[in-house]
């Protein structure tokens, strides 16, 4: 079904709207939810649960691009529940290697000082994505945002998961780099 | 800044792009088929009013030029990764390499942009607009490094004039807006062709001033070629020079050119440009379709893709930009229906639609149904009387125009001609006629303000920018063969 035909489902208040979007979605919201979580079953959680806040957030949302915002809501939850159980084992998974590449980028520390609104941090970082090539930003993308794999980030791009690595590194210290240069110590 | 913390920001990046990266495909072999070849060239032309024989002689050849001139080629930055395919170049560590250099040019460029706006306006608007049925097409940036050439050769109010038509306060500031242009609109990679190229025709008789031509050389990248102005060795060598530079794409126009014999410089300057859409139309979407020219009705090859993109609307126009590999956007902009074409090129609001400005309400991001016919245009411009209109009187006039920089042989030398011709066209290698797809039209109903069908089935007008956001061409199509 089209998109538009959906979210005009949830804005009618028709319930049809969570088994179209399940139809559509479901696929996608769980490799994103897996990603993050190792269990099948958490995953799966949280992929039903994203069809409720759709539901309570259509109306007044209209997204413009219902993959992303579906997808969105999943890696929310997927990342809440990560973090509730992560408070007793640290596991080693896929998840925890994302974070740790991600931790190149930031200090570590609390900045609760700091001079800059998180909403001008996201500009920044979508301006940063806006003037990389593109097959580099969509890398970056299925990595940082999808948390998909490398090899599979290599299959998709026909190239080694060495190549994946080496480019996501470079960006990574060229984020990091240019966020500083902008006055946003991370 | 935790990890976590990032991990959660990154949540929120453009939506657009998160679903893009999804549906990301590596361009196989056919996309680097998909070409927007585009030329231009613009000879200035300073002449005196008689020739007097004078000094110099011939000297060795250089690239296959006669031996008869005296010829000096400039040495253009070389080309990246030659020895690899597009396909193998985007995977490839030199495009990293490449790009991370490219991007602080681009910016540094980006930046002038707003400064060279009313050049881009003035210029677009003499040229573009006419009252005839012929389609018009130019290259603002090729016209402008021109003139800036013209304006390094003259002095005093001459030069004035032509630094006020180019919207510039001083020759300084030109001068570093010309590296700048150049250094970003200047690209040679397996993907992208945005070749410029500056040549002088001098005449051998004068005796000119080394400084300059040292400028012109170093700065213009320009060429350099001495000879007698009028013989058959100077004119074949400067169409061979010219249609080198411009890919033989402009080969009708080249053909005719020639050098009067009281010629004392021509400033030849010219464009090539090659880039692929970053998504292409597939050819067998493509259908024979009709356009309603001004000359009546015609049977074109329509090109047809649906995407999600950023529209500029207003109450006289629609404009959609279309992506182009490592390079800039093409914008295509289609009157409302019962305006005039004529009307909308003249509209300031042009430029804001070729500028992704956040803070501009007439932007929006529908669905959208295109349909856009493959075309061919060039058009061959005498710019006197639209540099005279512009305010560039006194080069034009032997009394008063004051071209000491160039040599002080002689004080009566003058601005004696000044052609722009340039080309565009827009391709998909392998399509004939015989593919036939209906456009894929979606079930009715539903928010229509989020679906837009873009359809060039009558006259419109386009624009190609280079990454920093420079006009490379511009074009009014009102007729398609």
């Amino acid at each position: 079904m089209d998109d538009r035909l959906i979210v005009q489902l949830y804005w009618d208040r028709n319930e049809s709207a969570i088994s179209e979007s399940s139809k559509k979605y479901g696929a996608y919201c769980a490799s994103i939810a897996r990603n993050i979580l190792q269990n099948a079953s958490d995953a799966e959680e949280c992929v039903n649960d994203t069809w409720l806040h759709a539901w309570n957030s259509m109306p007044p949302q209209k997204p413009s691009v219902l993959s992303a915002f579906l997808g969105r809501i999943t890696r929310n939850l997927s990342f809440d529940l990560f973090r509730r159980l992560h408070r007793e084992k640290r596991g080693g998974g896929n998840i925890d290697i994302v974070l740790d590449e991600l931790a190149e980028c930031v200090s570590g520390n609390d900045d609760t000082d700091r001079l800059w609104e998180e909403k001008e941090l996201r500009a920044e970082i979508d301006r940063f994505l806006s003037l990389l090539p593109e097959d580099k930003r969509y890398m970056f993308i299925l990595r940082y945002w999808y948390s998909d794999s490398v090899s599979d980030i290599a299959k998709r791009f026909q190239t080694s998961a060495n190549n994946v690595s080496v480019t996501l590194s470079r960006v990574r210290q060229k984020l990091k780099t240019q966020l500083i240069e902008r006055g946003f110590d991370v | 800044m935790k990890k976590e913390e990032l991990f959660e920001v990154l949540g929120d990046i453009d939506a657009n792009s998160v679903k893009k990266a999804k549906e990301y495909k590596t361009h196989g072999m056919p996309a680097w088929k998909k070409w927007t070849a585009i030329a231009a060239c613009v000879a200035i032309l300073i002449g005196a009013f008689v020739g007097i024989p004078a000094l110099r002689g011939g000297n060795k050849a250089e690239g296959g030029y006669p031996s008869g001139l005296k010829t000096v080629l400039a040495a253009y930055p070389g080309p990246v990764a030659v020895k690899l395919s597009a396909q193998e170049f985007m995977e490839s560590d030199e495009h990293w390499n490449w790009w991370q250099g490219y991007r602080t040019k681009v910016d540094e460029s980006q930046g002038l942009q707003t400064g060279i706006s009313n050049y881009y306006t003035d210029i677009m608007q003499e040229i573009l607009i006419t009252d005839d049925d012929e389609n018009t097409v130019c290259s603002p940036i090729n016209i402008y490094i021109a003139f800036a050439m013209l304006a390094e050769v003259s002095d005093g109010n001459t030069r004035q004039q032509v630094l006020d038509m180019l919207g510039t306060s001083d020759i300084e500031t030109l001068r570093s807006n010309v590296t700048a242009l150049w250094e970003s609109n200047y690209v040679d990679t397996p993907v992208v062709k945005s070749l410029l190229a500056n040549s002088l025709w001098l005449n051998e008789q004068y005796s000119f001033k080394e400084e300059t031509l040292n400028r012109l050389a170093e700065q213009y990248y320009a060429s350099s070629f001495r000879g007698t102005p009028g013989s058959a060795e100077m004119d074949e060598a400067l169409r061979k020079w010219t249609d080198e530079n411009t890919g033989g794409l402009l080969s009708e126009y080249v053909k005719e050119l020639t050098l009067a014999p009281e010629t004392v410089l021509e400033i030849m300057s010219t464009i090539y440009y090659k880039a692929q859409w970053l998504e292409l139309f597939k050819t067998e979407n493509t259908a024979q379709e009709v356009f309603h020219g001004t000359k009546g009705d015609s049977t074109v090859d329509m090109m047809h893709r649906t995407d999600t993109l950023g529209t500029y609307r207003t109450d006289t126009f629609t404009s959609v930009g279309l992506g182009l590999n490592d390079s800039g956007n093409m914008f295509f902009i289609l009157p409302n229906d019962g305006v005039d074409v004529n009307a909308v090129a003249s509209d300031p609001a042009i430029l804001a639609a070729t500028r992704f400005s956040e803070d501009d309400d007439n932007w929006f991001v529908p669905i959208v149904n295109m349909s856009i016919p493959k075309f061919k245009v060039s058009s061959h411009t005498d710019l006197l009387d639209i540099i005279r209109d512009l305010g560039l009187t006194d080069a034009l006039d032997p009394s008063l125009a004051d071209f000491t920089p160039l040599t002080e042989d002689r004080n009566d030398i003058f601005l004696s001609s000044a052609e722009h011709a340039a080309t565009v066209e827009i391709d998909e290698h392998g399509v004939t006629g015989a593919a036939y797809t209906a456009l894929a039209m979606s079930e009715g109903a539903a928010m229509p303000e989020d679906e837009i069908d873009f359809v060039l089935d009558r006259p419109f007008m386009f624009v190609v920018t280079g990454r920093d956001g420079s006009i490379l061409f511009s074009g009014i199509v009102k007729n398609i063969d």
